[in-house]
């Protein structure tokens, strides 16, 4: 008997997970293909272009010309959501309440330029038609604006930021999530940042950058490069070092090159290939890279360089001021968890910090090897 | 009858069962390694966020023979990607289709002359590995990009397939291909949590660990100087894929995965292509196992983890016949009255036996790819792949020793299958 019942629940305990697989294949409940298009990963103006859109529609909706809009009101974007509709009025009353609380808790619509004072949270999206200029020390949730955005110093955007014209960052703000621009960024000290993206994005600082791109110029002859014999080519293009590698000053080197251990170039040398190194890339002042770099470590980009390709790094990145990444006809993308970026460099395109990027005043550490 | 038994025999078969044993605790550990690393190790993704470059110049080559039910959406889909049109070419090879392939390529080309250019094929040798060594040969492009007739890449999987090339050390890239016709029967979602376990767990803690990824022949692309460096597509190999990804190791280059790279495939509906399916992977994965794993022990270029990861990887369709003489050998001994092993290692034994077979994707890391997917209802399922573990067993002995006997003592000639579509008003 106690054999039988020991079998018993031995067999019980082993159908057990068939009864859940079993009503499962009968009765399905989860067998639609995964979703495999995510364009918010991948678009960085997707949240913006997407509330463009709502907003069109609320428009539309509400019978709205943004050209002859009517006077404010008070009506609902979208179910359960209150919005505020400003019209043309560029400077927008608050009440009492929010005067004292510092606080707005509805979404702000203005067709046309919005002036909005400092020291607020706005807890909402800010749709603006045309030019918005916010003051310092305010936080938002998304801004987006028709023509130019100026954020005062010290503010704070929590997930988005999206100018169709040029956008001005103040000193010492904290852009989580997205900041993106149709035409130009300006970025100014102190400010920290997660991901932006514009044809050019410029690191300014209140003063002048003390030698920045003056320190591109070391002028030398420019010689052709001779591979060290250890080195072999692991195909027509390519060249694999299998430990460190140093290339001096003035050099060219005309194909990839692949280092399994660390790089650095001298100042002012020419890449015309991509470089990849397993365990770090220092860029000496003024050289020019046509190709990407590519590292898991740290990669440093000494001042007055010209980068044209993807810059890579599984770690940090620095670039110093004077560098010169991409071209406004042709963008690129700098991604690291970490990014340093001196006043004084230039981007055009995509930059990416997972975990944190930084605008800093310029150094003037000598990248010089 | 034990009594006539040699001891020696006896020594043997217990040898037998205990490296068996062995051999199963190392893929189970190497899975739970993989599988540990993907739950709370650092991902990594290096090439996700690039989206904006100077893009290299691509050529996607899609292979196709009776393609009719399924060839024009992927040509369409094809043609709508984001992508440079000067530096994007669509080369698409009718292999002697003897439906309406042919008539359904026109049509697409019709549409997008500037960017499909057409191919006949109708002499030399068949097959996939046959059209990728024709066509590449005269590629002037910097990368070439393979896509099965079945597959419908997203608007953005081009530029993410080429964004890891610019590493100058990335010879060959991987996507994650995604089952579309999960819904159809039992088979189909079985076969939907094994390709989530071998991509979502398997490829990309490989990618993590910095080992080895498989480039998998489709929704992946190849940089065409590493590949002529290579030797090009080998037509005697029945895994280009995986034959690739061994030379282009061998000479330096690597091969990256991608998860995020996503794209819809079909997999099989029925059990007798899928039969036929595992068998031809085993074929050619044992294939590139018995020519290279000498060279993997040797190879300079490989560093030595990346060396214990590409032998593991190679051996893990021998796993199946060795489990199946594991099992021969446990039950001869059982006949012969000896005791097996310790009654501990026994239960070890059947549990590795258990968790460790069935393609890449042993059971443990199909339930984190689950979880990873967030889609985990389908989890319930899991119990019934112990079908599709006892079919791979079969199939993959089966296909072991054809290749041992048929293939190697007897030299029978390559032969190439197509896999079965099922997309449409039918199957072709």
């Amino acid at each position: 008997m106690a054999a039988i019942a020991f079998w018993l629940v031995a067999l019980a305990v082993c159908a057990a997970p068939f009864l859940p697989a079993l009503r499962e294949w009968l009765a399905r409940t989860d067998a639609a293909p995964l979703v495999v298009v995510r364009e918010q990963d991948t678009n960085i103006r997707h949240f913006a272009h997407s509330f463009f859109d709502q907003v069109q529609a609320y428009f539309e909706r509400e019978g709205i010309d943004p050209r002859e809009p009517p006077p404010p009101y008070l009506g609902e974007f979208r179910p359960g959501q209150a919005c505020r509709f400003l019209g043309a009025d560029h400077l927008p009353a608050w009440t009492a309440e929010e005067r004292d609380r510092r606080l707005i808790q509805t979404l702000l619509l203005a067709t046309g330029d919005l002036v909005l004072e400092g020291g607020f949270v706005f807890e909402q999206e800010i749709y603006c038609g045309g030019q918005l200029y916010a003051g310092a020390q305010s936080t938002f949730r998304a801004v987006y604006a028709g023509t130019d955005l100026l954020l005062g110093d010290d503010s704070t955007v929590a997930r988005w930021l999206h100018s169709q014209g040029h956008v001005h960052i103040g000193r010492d703000c904290r852009i989580y999530g997205r900041v993106s621009s149709a035409s130009s960024i300006t970025i100014a000290v102190g400010t920290r940042f997660e991901r932006i993206n514009a044809s050019l994005i410029r690191f300014a600082s209140d003063a002048p950058v003390a030698g920045a791109p003056a320190s591109t110029g070391e002028r030398r002859a420019i010689v052709d490069w001779v591979p060290p014999s250890a080195l072999h080519a692991i195909d027509p293009l390519t060249l694999l070092c299998d430990g460190n590698l140093v290339i001096d000053a003035g050099q060219q080197v005309e194909r990839h090159l692949v280092v399994r251990g660390a790089f650095a170039l001298a100042p002012a040398c020419r890449v015309v290939g991509n470089l990849k190194a397993a365990t770090r890339i220092r860029i000496g002042a003024g050289s020019i890279v046509r190709g990407a770099l590519v590292c898991p470590g740290p990669i440093a980009i000494g001042p007055g360089c010209v980068i044209k390709g993807p810059i890579i790094s599984e770690s940090s990145i620095e670039v110093a001021a004077g560098t010169v990444i991409g071209a406004p006809g042709r963008p690129t993308t700098i991604t690291a968890p970490r990014l340093t970026i001196e006043a004084g460099a230039q981007v055009s395109g995509t930059l990416w910090a997972s975990t944190g990027g930084a605008v800093i005043a310029p150094r003037n550490e000598q990248y010089s090897q | 009858m034990p009594a006539v038994v040699s001891p020696w025999v006896v020594a043997a078969l217990k040898g037998i069962v205990m490296l068996v044993l062995m051999l199963i605790v190392i893929y189970t550990v190497r899975h739970l390694v993989f599988t540990l690393n993907r739950l709370f190790g650092r991902q990594r993704h290096p090439y996700l966020d690039i989206d904006s470059a100077d893009w290299p110049s691509v050529t996607v080559i899609v292979p196709a023979h009776n393609e009719r039910a399924v060839i024009a959406h992927a040509l369409d889909a094809l043609v709508d990607v984001d992508y440079p049109e000067d530096r994007y070419t669509v080369i698409v090879v009718d292999d002697r289709s003897t439906d309406t392939t042919w008539d359904e390529i026109s049509a697409c080309v019709a549409r997008a002359p500037q960017l499909i250019r057409p191919l006949r094929r109708d002499h030399g040798q068949a097959g996939k590995a046959a059209v990728l060594s024709e066509v590449s040969t005269s590629l002037d492009s910097e990368l070439l990009i393979v896509f099965d007739a079945d597959y419908l890449p997203g608007r953005g999987l081009i530029k993410q397939l080429a964004a890891p090339f610019f590493d100058a050390e990335v010879g060959a890239v991987m996507g994650r291909v995604v089952p579309h016709n999960t819904a159809s029967n039992l088979l189909t979602r079985l076969l939907d949590l094994e390709r989530a376990g071998g991509y979502q767990v398997d490829q990309q803690a490989r990618m993590n660990l910095h080992l080895l990824p498989q480039y998998g022949g489709s929704v992946g692309g190849v940089r065409v100087s590493a590949l002529r460096a290579a030797g090009g597509w080998r037509t005697d190999a029945y895994a280009e894929d995986t034959d690739l990804t061994y030379r282009l190791l061998l000479i330096g280059f690597k091969t990256v995965y991608e998860n995020r790279c996503e794209c819809y495939e079909e997999v099989p509906e029925i059990w007798q292509e899928r039969n036929r399916q595992i068998m031809r992977w085993a074929k050619g994965h044992n294939q590139a196992a018995l020519r290279y794993a000498r060279q993997t022990l040797t190879s300079p270029h490989v560093r030595p983890t990346e060396r214990i990861d590409a032998l593991l990887l190679l051996g893990v369709y021998l796993i199946a016949p060795f489990l199946f003489m594991g099992f021969l050998a446990a039950f001869t001994l059982y006949l012969l009255g000896e005791p097996l092993l310790p009654s501990g290692a026994l239960v070890l034994f059947g549990l590795t036996s258990f968790g460790a077979l069935g393609n890449f994707a042993a059971f443990f890391e199909i339930a984190a790819a689950i979880h990873l997917d967030r889609s985990r209802r389908r989890l319930r399922l899991l119990p019934f792949n112990f079908l599709n573990f006892l079919a791979s067993f079969i199939n993959i002995t089966r296909a072991t020793l054809g290749l041992l006997f048929n293939d190697t003592l007897l030299r029978r000639e390559l032969r190439w299958e197509k896999t079965a579509r099922y997309r449409g008003n039918g199957s072709s």
